[in-house]
C-alpha cells in the first residue's frame, strides 16, 4: 500500500483465490486508522428553503397609540356628531353600512380629520356642517338613576292602553317647546345624553325643517326620559307621547 | 349557472376586492376584540349587516389600508396562501395567531346570487364569530402590539416585488421568532366555502400567555 496524494489510497494486493471479500476486508482494516470525513449535504443557493416557509410583513410598526392620542380622539368623538343609528332606517342604512362589494372608505374618510394634524378651524368647520339626523345608541355603562318608577297616571295610562313594557314609543319636541332653548343646542346634549347611557333604550331623530326633535324609547322608560327631557333640556310647555296606532296617549 | 376561468371578467380582483374589503373589517375586529388598542379608538359601524367595531385613529386606519393594498395583488393572482394577524407580546413574541387560510377554485362557477347574497352571508358568519371568539380565548397580556403576516404558495423572495406596491411601505421575510409559537393552542373558528373562495380561520393561541 502507499500514498499516491493526501486524498487517494492505492492498494496493490495479488489474489490467490480471487475472492473479492478478502480485498474489501483488508482496505477497510487498512482504511480504520484514517480519520473519516463526513461530506455536508448540498442545499441549493436559491431559493433557499428556510425562505419557502417564512412569509412577508410590513417593515413599518403599527402604530403606537398613547394615552396623549387617546385624548384627543375621546374629546373629537364626543364633540362630533353621532355616526352610527341604534335602529335601521333606510336613509342611514344607506348612508352608514359599508357597500357589500367594492371598497368603501367610509371609516377613513369620517375618522380621517381625527388627530392632531386635523384640529384646524377649517376642518372643524367643515365637519359641523354633515349634519346628521339620527343619533347614536350605546348599550355601554349602566343607568344611574332609577328608571323603573312609574307615576299612578302614568300606570293608568299604560293599563288603559295594554301596553307592553318592551313597546316603543316616542316624545316629542317640537318648536313650542324651545321658546328658551336653541333646537341645535338641545340635540347636540341629547345626543351626549344618549351616548352616555343617560337615556336607556333611547334613539332620537331631529326633523331640522319641522324644528321637531322624537325620541324613542321603551314604554318602561317612557316616564323618566320625559322627565329628564323636561329637566335636563329646558324644555317648555309641554310633551307629547306618542304610541303607533293609538296616537297621543300622554303629557308631561 | 355559467363555468369560467380566472382569466375572465378579471374575476381573481373581485375576489381579491372583497376579501381585502373583509380582512380589513376582520382585523379592526380583531384588534378590538383582543384588547391590542384601547377601546376608546373603535366606533361601532355596520357591516354585512352585523355591528363591528372599527378604529378612527387615521395613523391605524392608514397602516391597515396600506397593509392590505400591498396584499391584494397576491390574493388576485392567487399568490396568497396564508394572511394571519399576529398578536405580540411586548418582547415581539406571537402569543396569537388568526391565520385565514384562502384558496381560491381555479374554475369559478357563477350565478346572480352568488357574489352577493351567499358570500356576504359566509363572511358575516366569519365575523360574528371573530366578535365572540375572547369567550375561548385567555387574555392577553398588557403592551401587545400586532403585524400582518403574508404565507405565499411560492419562496417569498419571488413575490416581494409583487408587494411593494406602495412606494413608502415596503416588505420584508418576516423572522423565524414572528413566526413560531411555543406550544400552540389550536381553535379553529369557521369555515366558508363558496363558489369564488374557500377559507377557513383559525386561531393558534401560545399556551403560557404570560412571558
Amino acid at each position: 500500500m502507499r500514498w499516491q496524494n493526501l486524498m487517494d489510497v492505492l492498494l496493490h494486493y495479488k489474489s490467490t483465490d480471487g475472492s473479492l471479500k478478502v480485498l474489501v476486508d483488508k482496505t477497510e482494516k487498512a482504511l480504520e486508522d484514517f480519520p473519516c470525513r463526513v461530506l455536508p449535504i448540498f442545499t441549493p443557493w436559491f431559493p433557499p428553503e428556510s425562505d419557502k416557509l417564512l412569509p412577508i410583513r410590513p417593515l413599518k410598526s403599527p402604530p403606537i397609540i398613547s394615552l396623549e392620542d387617546l385624548e384627543n380622539i375621546q374629546t373629537h368623538l364626543q364633540s362630533a356628531e353621532p355616526l352610527l343609528t341604534s335602529h335601521p332606517c333606510a336613509e342611514s342604512i344607506q348612508n352608514l353600512a359599508l357597500t357589500s362589494l367594492g371598497r368603501s372608505t367610509l371609516h377613513v374618510q369620517a375618522c380621517s380629520k381625527i388627530g392632531p394634524s386635523a384640529q384646524n378651524k377649517d376642518t372643524l368647520h367643515s365637519e359641523r356642517e354633515v349634519k346628521r339626523s339620527w343619533s347614536v345608541f350605546s348599550q355601554r355603562g349602566l343607568y344611574i338613576h332609577n328608571t323603573l318608577t312609574f307615576s299612578k297616571q302614568f300606570h293608568k295610562v299604560v293599563w288603559k292602553h295594554r301596553l307592553h313594557m318592551r313597546q316603543r314609543a316616542k316624545w316629542v319636541i317640537d318648536k313650542l317647546n324651545f321658546v328658551t332653548g336653541d333646537i341645535e343646542h338641545t340635540w347636540r346634549g341629547l345626543n351626549r345624553a344618549i351616548r352616555n347611557s343617560m337615556l336607556p333604550t333611547c334613539n332620537a331623530n331631529i326633523q331640522r325643517d319641522l324644528t321637531q326633535i322624537c325620541v324613542f324609547c321603551d314604554v318602561l322608560y317612557c316616564e323618566y326620559v320625559g322627565n329628564y327631557l323636561k329637566e335636563e333640556f329646558q324644555v317648555t310647555g309641554q310633551i307629547t307621547l306618542f304610541v303607533h296606532r293609538l296616537g297621543d296617549i300622554f303629557t308631561l | 349557472m355559467t363555468t369560467l376561468t380566472r382569466q375572465d371578467l378579471n374575476f381573481g380582483q373581485v375576489v381579491a376586492d372583497i376579501l381585502c374589503e373583509f380582512l380589513e373589517v376582520a382585523i379592526h375586529l380583531i384588534l378590538y376584540v383582543r384588547e391590542v388598542y384601547p377601546s376608546g379608538i373603535f366606533q361601532k359601524r355596520k357591516k354585512y349587516n352585523v355591528p363591528v367595531q372599527m378604529s378612527c385613529h387615521p395613523e391605524l386606519n392608514q397602516y391597515i389600508h396600506d397593509t392590505l393594498h400591498c396584499v391584494k395583488p397576491l390574493i388576485e393572482k392567487n399568490d396568497a396562501e396564508k394572511v394571519v394577524v399576529v398578536i405580540m407580546d411586548k418582547e415581539h413574541h406571537p402569543v396569537e395567531r388568526f391565520v385565514f387560510e384562502i384558496s381560491q377554485p381555479p374554475l369559478l362557477s357563477i350565478s346572480s346570487d352568488t357574489l352577493l347574497s351567499h358570500v356576504e352571508q359566509l363572511l358575516r358568519a366569519v365575523i360574528l364569530k371573530i366578535s365572540v371568539c375572547d369567550a375561548v380565548l385567555e387574555n392577553n397580556p398588557p403592551g401587545c402590539t400586532f403585524t400582518v403576516l403574508v404565507h405565499t404558495r411560492e419562496a417569498a423572495t419571488r413575490n416581494m416585488e409583487k408587494v411593494q406596491v406602495i412606494k413608502d411601505f415596503p416588505w420584508i421575510v418576516a423572522d423565524e421568532q414572528e413566526v413560531h409559537m411555543q406550544e400552540p393552542r389550536l381553535i379553529p373558528l369557521k369555515t366558508i366555502t363558496s363558489d369564488i373562495v374557500k377559507m377557513q380561520l383559525y386561531v393558534e393561541e401560545r399556551a403560557q400567555k404570560a412571558s
